[in-house]
């Protein structure tokens, strides 16, 4: 039989889940990009809402994990170089070359 | 698809059009790959190279642009080993090779045996403040680039394509040939490293 050390106190003012909602939130937080892609299974779906509605910590990850999303979207924007006029023009007679010479 | 018997006849516009549409997104990619940004170009270039000359034995049976990004992952992977840098795609059986990584460090939720296990030590908080102004906004960004800078490759890979070059899942299975449970394992490992990484700079530690 497997000792566990004891229980810690309650953490002050975190409400305790309803007997009902039986997701960890251990286990949501790797479920959020499932959820996202609507990947998650029909019978696992509405427990994991019933958790959402109660869990405030998992709404926020949630939330955060979406924000990650927005912002690496931005990343397009910024990152590299467009291809200089040159070597557009190169590639450009590259495929003229290739197409004509075939 | 009208693009490819363009291509074939040798359509200026069409190649032009396929320049202006993935030029910088294959750069992009090419940087995962490869040491430095001149090698990438010269693997970007390699690749419409390889466009150019393999357009007719192109068969249609991916899209254009999954076959046009093998072509650069082909590239850069010899491009890679000749560089003496390990290239471990998501496709080349190395997708899950880091094991088992929690989203989130275990300690944060109530461990094993105690009452409500699994549930929150203390919650996260949320970051609800938007950015004050422009440089702050770019700063959050900054902190996303180099979180997924220090991606595992497979990882930086997937997310890369996903958020923010934006493909589909389908056609991101389809071009590094991995099954759509690995593909959302990759990008959920990814986006949980980024999001501690901004986690750590939202509360003012070290990103």
């Amino acid at each position: 039989m497997t000792s566990y050390p004891d229980p810690p106190p309650p953490t002050p003012g975190l409400p305790l889940p309803p007997p009902e909602d039986d997701l960890p939130c251990a286990a949501f937080v790797e479920m959020v990009t499932d959820y996202l892609d609507g990947a998650i299974p029909d019978d696992l779906r509405g427990r994991l809402e019933y958790h959402l509605a109660f869990c405030d910590g998992c709404r926020s990850v949630l939330a955060q994990i979406e924000r990650v999303v927005q912002l690496a979207g931005q990343l397009t924007e910024s990152d590299v170089d467009a291809l200089p006029e040159a070597e557009r023009q190169e590639l450009m007679a590259a495929f003229r070359a290739a197409r004509s010479g075939r | 698809m009208v693009l490819v018997p363009a291509l074939r006849d040798g359509d200026d516009a069409a190649f032009a059009w396929l320049l202006t549409r993935y030029d910088r997104s294959l750069r992009r990619l090419a940087m995962n790959y490869v040491p430095s940004g001149a090698i990438a170009d010269e693997v970007v270039q390699d690749t419409w190279m390889g466009v150019i000359n393999g357009i007719d034995h192109f068969e249609g049976r991916s899209s254009l642009k999954t076959w046009v990004f093998r072509i650069l992952m082909n590239v850069a992977r010899a491009r890679g080993a000749r560089e003496h840098r390990s290239v471990p795609f998501a496709a080349a059986g190395g997708a899950l090779e880091e094991g088992a990584e929690p989203a989130l460090d275990p300690d944060r939720f109530r461990a094993v045996g105690n009452e409500h296990a699994g549930h929150w030590v203390s919650y996260p908080a949320a970051w609800e403040h938007e950015p004050e102004d422009r440089i702050e906004a770019g700063e959050t960004v900054g902190v996303v680039r180099e979180a997924m800078r220090h991606l595992p490759p497979a990882q930086q890979e997937v997310m890369t394509l996903r958020d923010v070059e934006g493909w589909t899942p389908s056609e991101i299975c389809d071009a590094l040939n991995i099954s759509e449970t690995n593909q959302r394992v990759l990008l959920h490992r990814a986006r949980s490293k980024v999001r501690n990484a901004l986690e750590q700079y939202f509360e003012g530690g070290e990103a």
